[in-house]
């Protein structure tokens, strides 16, 4: 009997929670007063996500008439579906690239202009070159024009990964095969911070430098003021502001973000009050515990850099909510926190474990949908947000007039695990071609399944070396 | 909305009694799904199709409008859902938990078992089921040539009796590899020579006993525990799991195990390149290829990307399988493990049937797991659509016909 | 047929004037085949040799008496080897950065060197580079006989630069044609200094002229005022400042001029080549010049080079890369760099394996894989011979077996081709250094 109360006990209340019933009748609901009293009305900071622009009316008729003998060169991509990621998508829509930007979008099928490459991508797909939030091996590190191995296959395997830019820690530098034009797009830095609570010593540190250097920029401030008045005023001097201090002044002028890999909500928390206190743009890489608060990175205005499948036990010694979870991707996107999606592995792994690396990084970004996030932000979290992030999407991460062609063609939906880059193309040339390339080519060859194993033979883009 | 007083009274009667009804008939449940691959002799895959479980065995699956439920059935209606087998993990080192791996006592220890260290309901257990994963073998780890018995047991809660569902489950042999990281100098040519010697002592002891016990012998041969669990093994009523990789010592698998033992094998990892000798393979029809956790191999003499699965189908060889050696893929991801072997060239209907219906086979237990057929263990669970499909989750998971793990309780992957 | 027509002639020619022949200076050697070099082999074949140098080739001649013979009549004649690049034996440190005047001359001590070695794999002469990296110093062409009293054939041959690191190649690069753009410029600068001079001294001599010529009785006062003047006129030639020596070489090839050294670029992996040209073309001078097309690659097993055979056949480039196999990374893919080189009509140079006296020793058995490979046999044997001597300047002294050329020779108890081949004598200039009945 007594557990059969407690069933009922139990069922009313969630009947009462989740059908959300007033309790006491003519009351206010139970839920209402609970996120009432939790949050605050979400406010955004900054130049965060602004709802995506409304789909630019495509153009049918062609923009001009293009001479023959014209330098320029066009690509025209024809019979694909263009997922342009922030502009909509177009069934059977032509892409058109003049010297390797995007020059038009076209909802349906034109002719390109005369003397253009085309490609037919009947069947096809087409997206935004996806954009890798970090990696190793894949480009050059630093000023990649000058360290990066043309020939190196890791480039190769991020290209059939449909990866055609990535952050090599101080540059966003783009995947290029055989050539050392045109790779960096532009510098990137995110400024370091250690405030851990495994480091009382450095936090109070740091915080004594934010207000340091805080105080400094008021008496900035004050002296902009006097100086109106008397053009002689002594600026404040600022010679001491070296190591620690100039850190905490780019961060605090905003002319850096701070990348933290943080993983329990507790980091989190502490991270976010600091930014909050001394107004500051935070990256948080991992946030594995997010999900247990989204709130804080929302009222933050922080970025979230994860991997959905990121497993991290719960500490059952807790007497709270602890560990990963599939749905943080989701809950955090539900808070209105950008995402961006990496594997936990961001190298290429040939040796054998196959999936948990960047060649599988729209996979990773499948795991964020198991988890709830709707595909199109999933899409997003691994093309436009991490662009966005790294300050380069007007060059990257969609499709959009004017910008950079570097896109994808493959031959499904990008999220599904049997979806191969077909080509990859970057500043509008083609960069990996997998029946040219030879490495994936014996995989569902023009998406036939029963495909017989390929021959062993010489390299296809050699010949035969006993020949001439 | 405003509920008057007599509408709560009257709703908190009517609960009441809903609650007293599905309390006296918790034994049969009744679910209505969106579709059902089921893996069965015929290898039905029924859309609007309901499965009706009692006391923990199924009892119908077929078309909604065909199956009648039974009065008082509890009943879920999930449209939208696909009822898929739960699935079976043939190599997994965590039914007591991940610590609990390994022990280097001799380059052979025939007397050790897993059933011994068995935690059923550890965290491990409870991703698992979350992954849709319902039943695993565990053995212990291949840093010996044979390092014991293995388990099979259900992923659900309860105790060690209820969980574990045969003992042993399988012997566990490590061919090459691993082994060779035992103790210095011990190479591929001794370790071949010690698990044969031991292999035959403990067919020596079974034919002994067999021969005793149908009256030929007339002095009882002395009863020994290490080699008393091989002789279902030489029955041939369990098999051995044997971790073997590249195609040489697959080549010595397939040759001393299942060939001059006569041993039911299960040819786990069979990774690199080991596909070449599918020929060899499809010659013992008993064999069976459990591929994994390695999904890809790098081929030098091609510049190409091997699916390892894809490679095994298309040398001919049909029971073929898919595993995680959780935990180094995690448990829940065996599914994932799956979506590998078809991104790189494996078919998905065949892949989802190589973590389902073939890993029963191969244990020995498809008389109680791996397809939605009458009279088998209740185990499955629903999916928001093609199980192996990273997008799609496991919102429910049934073992023995108790629901274990609901999603919408607590999602956990 | 050709050559053995003209030698008749000639030989008809010597019999009418046999006292040209007459004395010891003249040696004859008698091979079983004479591998000319030139497309030609005589079998049986002899050769004349008058004051070191050939002036005879074809069978059958008329030799005078008194002649020294070598009866070779089981072996194979040809042009000795040419040595293109090599360290060997050198004492002192390695370069690096940027020392286009280091030369090899100060850093080995004749006595000590191990010519044996060089005589023994058939080399008669052999270019020496300082060891290094970056501008490592200029390339010097010597003779490899153990007493040579003209050790020197030639010198600033070429200028090496070796590349090792992407990075550390642009670093270099810039700062070399840099400094050597500020020599010029000091040099400029220097110039319009001293021709502002001259014109100022000219203008105040003809001022002072001008004022004398005026004030022609104020003799004192012009006098004074020509010494003055006299003394402000400073040198009659323009004396240039001194330039770095280091980077000497380097501003010949800035100024394009005629005795600029050609660069020899040593990479290590083929995108090393991509990124030459990167560092060449960012110095503004060389910005619109022909990209680089003399290169020394790695030898077998060492990166994706197939990936510039292309690119480098295009180029017409010369190649110094020691023959063997590579194997394509991450592959078990085999493929003949050299063979592929040749083929696409680049002018290939053979380099040892192993800058050593095993790795001369070796080289010809690799050369024969090479022709199995794809390269024909006249190219392979050209890359020891002809090829480098060209390469280094020296193609009208060595290489080849012709008349009026030096009569730097060897003799091999087989095919060069061969595996396993000896060299059996060395000759330079006629003389045997190097004999292996004598070891």
């Amino acid at each position: 009997m007594l557990k059969k109360i407690r069933t009922i006990t139990a069922l009313l209340a969630f009947v009462i929670v989740f059908t959300d019933m007033p309790v006491i009748p003519g009351g206010y609901s139970l839920c209402e007063s609970i996120s009432e009293a939790q949050d605050p009305p979400r406010r955004r900071r900054g130049r965060r996500r602004q709802a995506p622009p409304p789909a630019p009316e495509p153009e049918p008729e062609k923009k001009e008439i293009v001479a023959a003998d014209s330098d320029d060169e066009y690509l025209v991509i024809r019979g694909a579906t263009l997922h342009t990621v922030t502009g909509g998508t177009h069934r059977n829509g032509t892409l058109i690239c003049k010297n390797g930007k995007i020059y038009q979008i076209v909802a349906g099928p034109v002719d390109g202009p005369e003397g253009a490459e085309v490609v037919d991508a009947t069947g096809h797909h087409v997206y935004p070159g996806l954009v890798a939030f970090r990696s190793s091996g894949l480009v050059g590190s630093g000023e990649a024009e000058k360290s990066q191995d043309p020939f190196d296959l890791d480039t190769t395997m991020g290209l059939a990964a449909g990866i055609t830019a990535t952050w090599n820690g101080s540059r966003v530098t783009k995947l290029v095969h055989g050539s050392l034009e045109d790779l960096t797009i532009r510098p990137k830095s995110f400024s370091s911070i250690n405030y851990s609570y495994r480091n009382p010593r450095g936090r109070s540190e740091l915080r004594r430098a934010m207000d340091r250097v805080q105080e400094h920029l008021r008496a900035l401030e004050r002296h902009a003021e006097e100086k109106k008045k008397d053009p002689e005023a002594k600026a404040p001097d600022d010679k001491w502001i070296k190591g620690i201090y100039a850190t905490v002044r780019s961060l605090l002028t905003g002319q850096s973000q701070a990348l933290v890999r943080a993983r329990s909500m507790a980091e989190i928390r502490e991270y976010s009050a600091l930014a909050r206190k001394y107004g500051f743009e935070i990256v948080f890489e991992g946030a594995e515990e997010g999900w247990i608060d989204p709130g804080v990175l929302s009222r933050t205005g922080a970025s979230a850099v994860i991997s959905p499948r990121a497993r991290v036990d719960a500490n059952e010694d807790l007497n709270r909510e602890s560990g990963s979870s599939i749905e943080n991707a989701r809950m955090l996107h539900d808070a209105g926190v950008p995402l961006v999606i990496i594997p936990q592995s961001t190298g290429i792994a040939l040796w054998g474990l196959a999936g948990r690396d960047l060649s599988h990084l729209p996979l990773e970004a499948a795991f964020a949908v198991r988890g709830g996030l709707p595909e199109q932000v999933a899409i997003e979290a691994i093309t436009i947000e991490p662009a966005r992030l790294l300050g380069v999407a007007d060059r990257v991460g969609s499709l959009e007039v004017g910008k950079d062609a570097d896109f994808i063609i493959t031959d499904g939906d990008l999220l599904s695990y049997m979806t191969l880059v077909r080509w990859a193309f970057v500043n509008g040339k083609i960069q990996y071609d997998k029946e040219e390339e030879g490495i994936l080519d014996h995989i569902r060859p023009d998406g036939d399944l029963d495909a017989p194993p390929p021959d062993d033979h010489w390299p296809r883009r050699l010949g035969d070396p006993l020949k001439g | 909305m405003r509920i008057s007083a007599n509408q709560w009274i009257l709703s908190l009667a009517f609960l009441f009694l809903v609650c007293l009804s599905a309390d006296a008939t918790a034994e049969t449940l009744a679910f209505k799904v969106g579709k059902v691959v089921t893996f069965d002799t015929e290898e039905r895959v029924i859309n609007n199709a309901t499965v009706i479980v009692e006391n923990g065995k199924i009892t119908a699956v077929g078309k909604s409008k065909e199956i009648m439920i039974p009065a008082g059935a509890k009943v879920f209606e999930h449209k939208d859902l696909w009822l898929v087998p739960g699935f079976v993990e043939c190599h997994n080192h965590t039914g007591g938990g991940s610590p609990d791996l390994h022990d280097y006592v001799y380059l052979t220890n025939p007397g050790l078992r897993t059933l011994e260290s068995i935690v059923p309901d550890n965290p491990e257990m409870i991703r698992a089921r979350a992954g849709g994963v319902t039943t695993v073998l565990t053995i212990p780890g291949s840093g010996n040539n044979m390092s014991g018995f293995g388990t099979i047991m259900k992923t659900s809660e309860g105790t060690v009796a209820e969980s574990v569902i045969k003992a042993p489950g399988s012997l566990k042999i490590a061919q090459a590899g691993n082994p060779e990281r035992y103790f210095y100098g011990v190479g591929r040519s001794f370790m071949n020579f010690n698990t044969r010697q031991t292999l035959r002592k403990a067919r020596d002891y079974h034919l002994a006993r067999t021969e005793w016990e149908e009256g030929r012998l007339e002095v009882e041969p002395a009863f020994n525990l290490n080699w008393e669990e091989f002789r279902p093994l030489f029955r041939r009523e369990t098999v051995a799991s044997v971790h073997t990789q590249i195609y040489q010592v697959l080549m010595t698998t397939v040759k001393m195990v299942a060939g001059e033992f006569n041993i039911r094998t299960v040819l786990d990892h069979s990774t690199f390149d080991a596909w070449k000798v599918a020929p060899l393979v499809n010659a013992d029809e008993s064999i069976y290829t459990i591929n994994g956790p390695r999904q890809l191999h790098y081929d030098r003499t091609q510049r190409r990307l091997m699916g390892n699965a894809a490679r095994w189908w298309q040398g001919g060889v049909r029971k073929l399988g898919i595993n995680t050696d959780s935990p180094v893929v995690p448990q829940e991801e065996l599914a994932y493990q799956a979506s590998m072997a078809c991104y790189y060239g494996w078919k998905p209907y065949e892949a989802l049937k190589g973590i389902t219906k073939i890993p029963a086979e191969a244990l020995m237990m498809d008389h109680r797991l791996g397809s939605i057929t009458v009279g088998l263990d209740a185990d499955f669970c629903l999916w928001t659509g093609d199980p192996i499909d990273p997008r799609s989750s496991c919102e429910m998971t049934v073992i023995d016909g108790e629901v274990t793990y609901e999603a919408s309780e607590k999602r956990v992957f | 047929m050709r050559i053995i027509q003209w030698t008749w002639i000639l030989a008809l020619l010597a019999g009418v004037s046999s006292d040209l022949l007459a004395g010891d200076r003249v040696t004859v050697i008698r091979a079983g085949s004479v591998i000319t070099g030139t497309g030609e082999t005589i079998s049986p074949g002899e050769v004349v040799i008058e004051d070191g140098k050939i002036t005879l080739i074809g069978n059958q001649l008329e030799i005078p008496d008194n002649a020294k013979i070598i009866e070779a009549r089981n072996q194979t004649l040809m042009a000795g080897l040419v040595l293109s690049r090599t360290s060997q034996g050198l004492i002192g440190g390695r370069v690096s950065g940027v020392g286009c005047d280091q030369t090899v001359l100060s850093r080995w001590v004749d006595g000590e060197m191990d010519w044996e070695s060089f005589l023994e794999a058939g080399f008669v002469a052999a270019a020496f580079v300082p060891a290094g990296t970056g501008f490592h110093g200029q390339a010097v062409i010597v003779h490899t006989a153990p007493e040579a009293e003209n050790r020197i054939l030639k010198e600033s041959v070429y200028l090496p630069l070796t590349v090792t690191g992407s990075t550390s190649l642009y670093r270099t690069v810039s700062q070399a044609f840099d400094g050597a753009r500020k020599e010029i410029e000091k040099v400029k600068k220097a110039r319009e200094e001293w021709d502002k001079k001259q014109e100022e001294a000219k203008k105040a001599a003809e001022e002072a002229k001008k004022k004398e010529a005026e004030k022609g009785d104020k003799d004192k006062a012009a006098a004074e005022k020509g010494d003055k003047s006299k003394k402000d006129e400073g040198p009659k030639e323009f004396k240039a400042p001194p330039m770095n020596p280091a980077l000497v070489p380097l501003v010949d090839i800035l100024e394009e001029k005629a005795s600029a050294m050609p660069l020899v670029i040593s990479i290590s992996s083929p995108g090393s080549m991509l990124h030459v040209d990167a560092a060449m073309s960012s110095v503004k001078e060389l910005e619109d010049r022909d990209p680089p097309s003399i290169f020394v690659l790695p030898g077998a097993r060492n990166g994706a080079f197939h990936e510039v055979v292309d690119e480098l056949i295009e180029r017409k480039a010369t190649v110094m890369i020691p023959p063997g196999m590579s194997v394509l990374p991450d592959t078990y893919y085999r493929y003949h760099v050299p063979a592929a080189l040749s083929r696409g009509g680049c002018s290939v140079i053979s380099l040892p394996r192993a800058d050593s006296a095993s790795g001369m020793r070796d080289l010809p058995g690799y050369l024969a894989e090479q022709v199995r490979y794809g390269m024909s046999e006249k190219d392979a044997i050209a890359s020891l011979t002809s090829a480098p001597a060209k390469f280094l300047g020296l193609g009208d002294q060595m290489g080849t077996i012709e008349e009026g050329k030096a009569a730097h020779l060897i003799l091999l108890n087989g095919s060069l081709l061969d595996p396993g081949v000896k060299v059996m004598k060395t000759m330079i200039s006629g003389e045997v250094v190097w004999d292996r009945e004598d070891r």
